[in-house]
């Protein structure tokens, strides 16, 4: 605490450098002394105060006083819980009322007007878009969900499959074609005599 | 369209003989990948005639000679091949149809090209007469005792092996041209 200053310069300088610490160490010593007589003064007169009160002079009229102050907090503690009920039920009556008029005033109020003068297209136009789009991985969100998804045999399959459908188009039309021209060949030039159109044995799977 | 009714659909028209329409369709198809073929022939050429020599990367002009006498035997090379396989050429895969002899085997590699040179010189003439034909028969189906069938299937009939020591190219066309007053 006490820092050793250099003893250099006239004495009164070194004793006005002491001075803070001094009148620090004297205002401790007062504060401790203070508190002690106070602590003291309250014990004494604690005692003494006991002492009186339980003198037969004292201690008659004291009980009175105190029957007197515990009817008065008595009855101050059930006033109190009344108006606590009573201040409930204003509460539950208000309650509609209130609700009510608040309504009422939501009513008056032009909400859609308001609504109307608000520009949502400013607003949306003031969000930076491609700021949070930035913030989006989105290559690495496409990617997991390609990564779920075979695209080359989704490709191929569709591919193949509407290859197939027009393929089976044509043949079958022009299967259809086949039977129609043959059918008015055959009614003019062969009167009707139906075609020898199977192979034998073709049909069958396996067989040939 | 289901694989199930795709199927159906197959097997009820498997072995019927095609008629006009469809093997037109199937000509047609054959003659433009001829003029395919012809024209890799030709780029081919040129390739190799720039990589070997000092010439530019460029088509050789051909003369109106060389393509009249080019195209049928490109036509004839690859219908040969591609009938002497399965019986079918790209056309006749993609429309279904199959070139088979008249009992529904395959055709043997000598009858296979003696009718692709029948088809290549007169072809399109001979097919008119499968519009009359109770058989769906063209002229050199006549000659050369084959018939095309629809066959939707992609799978090789190759349970009746054919009988080549039975071809002989002038016999068959002397007997299909014999037949065809009693076949049309």
């Amino acid at each position: 605490m006490h820092e050793s200053a250099p003893r250099s310069g006239s004495p009164l300088v070194q004793l006005a450098r002491l001075v803070p610490d001094a009148s620090f160490a004297i205002a401790r010593d007062l504060q401790r002394a203070a508190f002690g007589a106070v602590r003291l003064g309250t014990h004494w007169s604690a005692a003494v105060l006991g002492a009186v009160a339980s003198a037969p002079v004292v201690a008659g009229p004291l009980g009175l006083v105190e029957d007197r102050v515990e009817s008065l907090a008595r009855h101050g503690s059930q006033q109190r819980q009344a108006d606590v009920l009573r201040f409930g039920v204003v509460l539950q009556r208000a309650e509609p009322i209130v609700t009510g008029f608040l309504e009422r005033i939501v009513a008056l109020l032009p909400i859609d007007a308001l609504l109307a003068r608000v520009d949502v297209d400013g607003l949306v136009q003031r969000v930076d878009v491609n700021a949070i789009i930035s913030r989006v991985d989105v290559d690495g969100l496409v990617a997991e969900v390609l990564s779920g998804i075979e695209i080359g045999d989704l490709i191929h399959d569709s591919t193949n499959s509407i290859a197939s459908d027009v393929r089976d188009t044509v043949r079958s039309g022009a299967a259809s074609v086949d039977g129609r021209l043959a059918r008015i060949v055959d009614r003019i030039v062969r009167h009707g005599r139906e075609r020898d159109l199977v192979v034998p044995g073709y049909a069958v799977p396996g067989v040939l | 369209v289901t694989v199930a009714s795709r199927r159906a659909r197959a097997d009820r028209v498997r072995g019927r003989r095609a008629g006009l329409v469809s093997r037109l369709l199937a000509d047609g198809i054959d003659l433009v990948v001829t003029g395919l073929i012809l024209f890799g022939a030709l780029v081919a050429f040129a390739v190799v005639r720039y990589m070997v020599g000092s010439a530019p990367l460029r088509l050789p002009r051909v003369s109106g000679i060389f393509t009249a006498a080019a195209y049928p035997l490109t036509e004839w090379l690859y219908l040969s091949i591609s009938w002497s396989g399965n019986g079918q050429s790209v056309g006749k895969a993609l429309v279904g149809l199959r070139v088979v002899r008249n009992d529904g085997s395959r055709m043997g590699r000598l009858r296979a090209t003696a009718r692709a040179l029948v088809c290549t010189l007169i072809g399109g003439l001979s097919l008119l007469w499968a519009l009359f034909s109770s058989r769906n028969a063209a002229v050199h189906d006549l000659w050369l005792h084959t018939t095309v069938v629809h066959d939707w299937s992609d799978e090789v009939r190759t349970e009746i092996p054919p009988p080549e020591s039975t071809l002989a190219a002038d016999d068959m066309v002397r007997d299909g041209a014999t037949r065809v007053g009693a076949q049309c």
